[in-house]
Order: C-alpha cells, then structure tokens, then sequence
C-alpha cells in the first residue's frame, strides 16, 4: 500500500451528496490526500450516473495511464443510476470497478473501508504474480 | 505568450462537473469559457413520472447538499395548490432543518476557499465545525443528506426532548466555535493578501446579470426571501441578513461565515420555542392547477413550478438562482491572474446539481 493515498473523486453527474461524504471522509485521514488530477491518483472514486461526457473523458484518461488506478462506484447512482433512471458505471464497461459501495447517500467509514480493502486487494494480487 | 489552459471537468474545488477553457497572456487571464451541462439528469421529467407519494424522494436528491431546501420549495408550490395550513411545530423543524444544511454547506464552501489559499489550518477547523453541522442534522433528522424530511403539510420527523436537548447544547458550543473561528479568520493576513480585491464583482454588474445567494450579498444585493417575505416560521426568529461590499473573494468569504453564525442563532432561538404539536396535517386529494413555491436555499432562491392534475404531476419546473456559468465566470475574472482562478471559482460555492438538476 502507497504511504500516501492519492484519492481522486470523479462526480459523473450527481446530487452531490455522496461527494459532500467523500470531502468529508478524506479530510479525517492522515494517509489519504486529494489527488490534483485524475492522472495522479491511485484510486477513482466515481459517484453519479455517468453522463456521455463525463464518460468520454474518464474512458480517455484511463487507457492513457500507465499505472492504472483502482476505480470505486460510490453511492447507489453510479451503481445502478437508481433513482434517476440511467445505467451508471454499467454504461462503461472499458472502465474496471474494483469496488462498489453502496448507499444514497453513502456512509463515510464504508468509502474508507472500501479504499483500503481495495489497495489491499491490489497488492496481494500483485505480490501473488511476482 | 499567449496559450490557452483547460480547466476541469473534474477537480476537487468544485462539487460538480464544469470546464472552463482559458486564454492566458503572461499570467493574466484575457478570456474565459465555461462549459456546463454535464450534471443534467432531468430531474423535472423524473418527477412527472412517478407516483406523488414518491416525488419527495426525487425532490430531496436534486441536489444532495441542499435537500431541504428543494423539499421545502417543492412542499411550499403543493401546499399553495391545496391551501394547506402547516402546523407551527412543523414550521419550526422545518426552520431548523433547512439552517443546519445552510450552516453544513457554507462552511464547506468557505473551507474549500482556505484550502485553495492555503490557510489550512483555518480549513482544518472549518471543516470540523461543518462536520459537528452535519453530526446534529444527523441527530435531528437520522441522514446526513438527501433526507425526506420536508413533505407537502408538514415533516416526517418529531425531535424527541433528549434531541432538543443535544440540539441546545450543540448549537450553543457550535456558535462559540464558530465565532472564534471568524475572528481568527476575518484578519489572517495570508487570507487578506489572497481574496481582498481578487474576482471583484461590482453590484451593478451582480444586478445586469441578476445574481443572488451568497455572490450577491457579497456584492452589496440586500436580497434574501428569509427576511424579505419570510416564510414557514422565519418571521418568528431575530436575525439579520448579511450582506458585504466588496464584491470580491474575501466578502463571498465572509459572507458565507456570517451567514452560518447568523442560522445558528436562528436554530438556537426555534429550539427554544418549539412545543409539542402536531407535525403534519392529515392526508389531503390533491387538486387540479399550477403553482409556484420558492425558499431561499444555501446558493439563493429556489423555485418550482408545478401543473398537477388529479393526484398526478403533470409537469415540474425547477429554477435556481443563478450559478456559475459564462456570462458570470467572464464578470468574475476580468483582469484576473491566472493564479487566482480556482479560488474565485471555489468562492461562488456553485452548484453544478442544483443549476442543472
């Protein structure tokens, strides 16, 4: 696991709470900074219904890395696209969900939990190829 | 030289997704785009599309941060339609409901301000007051956000006497703490060097382009629906509009503190006078017509339009107070540097899922 985390949160087109979580959540921990580009990080929080816009650009960046990044859907809009009637992640299959974290919104010790779980996950698969 | 630099769409500054396209001479910036429109989710449609006992639910996640707000608006146009009177306890949770969130979101957007400056400590503090904000909101009403709290003839929710009194002795601690914060802030000479005169927005500008909420007051528009045509129980309670001159970073800045000192004195004076009551008035048909109802959200005036016909709705207008778009972001940053660009963004506390919804 990276000493520092670097999170990036990627609002596809939502309401904006599970972002105000987000903020939140990333703010109480010592070991996680916010990311300044989608670029840096080492973990995509996306949240929202996944507009074509927001699509094309996360789809772009994505394939343009050379470190992947461990990509979360967070709240229950980027999952399902639930209560706004669209498809969330499910519209971007180019783009791999580590994880999924449910909720509307969702709650602060589950993003964390998630992250971390992820990054752990990460690391023993590679330790595993090696 | 001369280039141009894009911003966006995504950056951690801003809650929701917008791009600005930037020219750049030196480091002034000499020309400014903002491209928006990628946070619609056609909220309005929605709406019409679903049964009226489920439309709250939708209401209150137009937007996540200002939930009560939206609901409240929302209720208010229903309520007008089928002049429905609201019990005053309810009137009064929903008062102290829509100010906690307003206190949530200000100091939000004010710490974003001093991350950007670099007054992180003041950040730091900001953000664990919000973060207290949020903790009573989630005493009073069980969610941090998206609540459905609000409904047409009054709230979902009874504060039993041990939450009121956890909401007394928060509050009294909170406006403490926040008005040691605001006097650390107010003269902190990094913060000074970074917002005074920086995104200046003249009041006669703010009035061409017709802009409310916080950007106004902060230029000099004494214009807020609380205290202008107070509604549900505002007119009750002792508190004062805020408003600034400056019209720049440091009077949005300012703005957005007082105004959450001045909500939570208003919480403190409705916790005092609530009493026991009924919280919802009983089971009503809803009839055939239009309405209009507004309430004065965190980022300014909300307003719904809605044509119902019997108990179905048959259309759904939602219109926000102006946020950031072009015509604004161009006003903002006139001779501007290019290094002041984000904190003049993140000091407008736009809302891309209110504007677009």
């Amino acid at each position: 696991m990276p000493q520092q985390i670097r999170v990036f949160r990627a609002n596809t087109g939502s309401c904006g709470g599970c972002d105000a979580e987000l903020v939140l959540a990333l703010h109480k921990e010592r070991d996680m900074t916010v990311a300044n580009a989608l670029i840096d990080a080492d973990v995509w929080l996306i949240t929202g219904i996944m507009a074509p816009y927001a699509r094309s650009v996360l789809s772009q960046t994505y394939s343009s890395m050379t470190t992947p990044p461990i990509i979360i859907a967070v709240g229950q809009c980027a999952i399902s696209g639930a209560p706004y009637g669209r498809a969330g992640v499910g519209t971007a299959p180019e783009l791999p969900i580590s994880y999924t974290v449910d909720g509307c919104p969702v709650s602060q010790a589950v993003i964390i939990s998630a992250i971390r779980s992820a990054l752990t996950n990460r690391d023993r698969k590679r330790r595993e190829r090696a | 030289m001369t280039y141009a630099l894009t911003l966006g769409p995504f950056h951690a500054a801003w809650r929701g997704p917008q791009r600005f396209i930037m020219d750049i001479d030196g480091e002034s910036i000499t020309n400014i785009d903002c491209h928006a429109g990628m946070n619609a989710r056609n909220c309005g449609d929605v709406i019409c599309r679903i049964p009226m006992g489920d439309i709250p639910k939708i209401v209150a996640r137009v937007c996540g941060t200002c939930s009560n707000a939206h609901a409240l608006a929302y209720a208010h146009a229903v309520e007008s339609l089928n002049r429905i009177q609201v019990p005053t306890h309810a009137r009064i949770i929903r008062v102290i409901v829509c100010e906690l969130e307003r206190i949530a979101m200000h100091l939000a957007g004010a710490a974003t301000v001093c991350d950007i400056v670099g007054v992180t400590q003041h950040s730091s503090d900001l953000r664990q007051l919000q973060f207290a904000a949020n903790t009573l909101l989630l005493e009073v009403t069980g969610k941090r956000s998206d609540h459905v709290v609000i409904v047409p003839g009054g709230v979902t929710i009874e504060p039993s006497t041990r939450i009121q009194q956890t909401l007394q002795a928060g509050v009294s601690s909170f406006i403490k703490a926040l008005y040691r914060s605001i006097d650390h802030i107010i003269d902190d000479h990094r913060l000074l060097a970074r917002t005074v005169n920086v995104g200046v927005l003249s009041g006669q500008v703010a009035n061409q382009l017709m802009v409310g909420g916080i950007v106004g007051r902060a230029s000099g528009i004494a214009h807020d629906t609380r205290f202008s045509h107070p509604y549900d129980a505002y007119g009750m309670f002792e508190a004062s509009m805020v408003t600034q001159d400056g019209g720049d970073v440091y009077a949005r800045l300012m703005v957005m503190l007082l105004e959450a000192h001045e909500s939570a004195k208003i919480i403190d004076q409705a916790n005092r006078q609530m009493k026991a009551g009924p919280v919802a008035n009983p089971v009503f048909e809803s009839i055939a017509g239009s309405a209009v109802g507004t309430a004065e959200g965190p980022r300014g005036l909300i307003t719904y339009a809605i044509t119902a016909s019997l108990n179905e709705l048959r259309k759904c207008d939602i219109k926000i107070e102006r946020q950031l778009d072009r015509s604004l972001i161009q006003a903002l940053s006139a001779n501007a540097l290019l290094d002041d660009i984000i904190t003049i963004i993140a000091s407008t506390d736009s809302c891309s899922a209110c504007a677009e919804h």
